[in-house]
């Protein structure tokens, strides 16, 4: 069975755009749910958006579209998140629109080593949780 | 080999038309909205494009289409400013909001291909990061 985790500042994020007004992202749970429901570990792992991989684990940024506003994945959000090759493990590192009023341009190689080093202090100190 | 020749013609044709576009507006011209959506699903067609050619796209190409790229960038963001600065963006605001997030997609997907797919030495606190992140994902 695949489990999910979420680094503390993705389900900041998450929480944040849900709160933002006239509810412009209020569908971005059921995006990330609806993207990851009936998929195999092999269709996670194999997505064609690598951005970066080690030997025991992928990172991708993957483009998912917001069916609220009838976006396409071009201008849904991009959910960044790390996959292991060898165990059924799923952690979210990141999560952001491409319009709208918390709209990014990408993320930053520094941004991305902070994201893997908070998921790695996580680990250590137990903090980590599962997104359920 | 990506379809580079395509690619080529598809970023000379819009950034010609973001140039004209960007002229018109600049000189108070009412800049017709059908225009603008056209250009505006150029756009779309070509991040399309490039987001299909993605993972293809070597060296070579990104000689050629690179500073093409950032020469649309940087025309479809000054046509972008000159909108922000006129007064004519009431009737054209679904367009000009279109704009921008294809500037944003292009952007993203150009920075995308220099830092994934290009770049022989990725960033040194990234590598570390990443490999002491993936050495502990199966401790989980």
């Amino acid at each position: 069975m695949i489990r999910f985790y979420a680094i503390t500042s993705f389900s900041d994020n998450l929480n944040e755009l849900k709160k933002v007004k006239r509810g412009v992202y209020a569908n971005v749970e059921d995006e990330i749910r609806s993207e990851f429901s009936d998929r195999s570990i092999e269709e996670i792992r194999s997505n064609r958006d690598m951005i970066l991989m080690s030997d025991d684990a992928i990172v991708i940024k993957l483009r998912l579209p917001d069916k609220k506003h009838r976006l396409a994945k071009k201008d849904g959000y991009r959910l960044i998140y790390m996959v292991s090759k060898n165990k059924e493990t799923v952690v979210f590192l990141d999560i952001y629109p491409k319009r709208g009023p918390k709209q990014r341009l990408s993320v930053s190689d520094q941004e991305l080593a902070e994201l893997l080093s908070q998921f790695a202090e996580e680990v250590k100190s137990g903090n980590l949780s599962e997104f359920r | 080999m990506c379809r580079r020749v395509l690619i080529s013609k598809n970023i000379a044709s819009i950034s010609t038309r973001s140039l004209e576009r960007n002229l018109e507006a600049a000189s108070g011209a009412s800049v017709s909205t059908s225009k603008m959506a056209r250009l505006n699903r150029s756009m779309n067609a070509l991040y399309e494009l490039l987001y299909a050619e993605f993972n293809d796209i070597n060296k070579a190409d990104y000689c050629v289409i690179g500073p093409q790229l950032n020469i649309l960038l940087k025309t479809v963001k000054d046509l972008y400013t000159t909108f922000e600065h006129t007064a004519s963006r009431t009737f054209l605001k679904k367009e000009i909001d279109e704009l921008k997030g294809n500037y944003s997609a292009l952007y993203e997907i150009n920075d995308d291909m220099i830092r994934y797919r290009l770049n022989a030495a990725p960033d040194k606190k990234l590598s570390a990061a990443l490999k002491e992140a993936s050495s502990l994902i199966d401790k989980l």
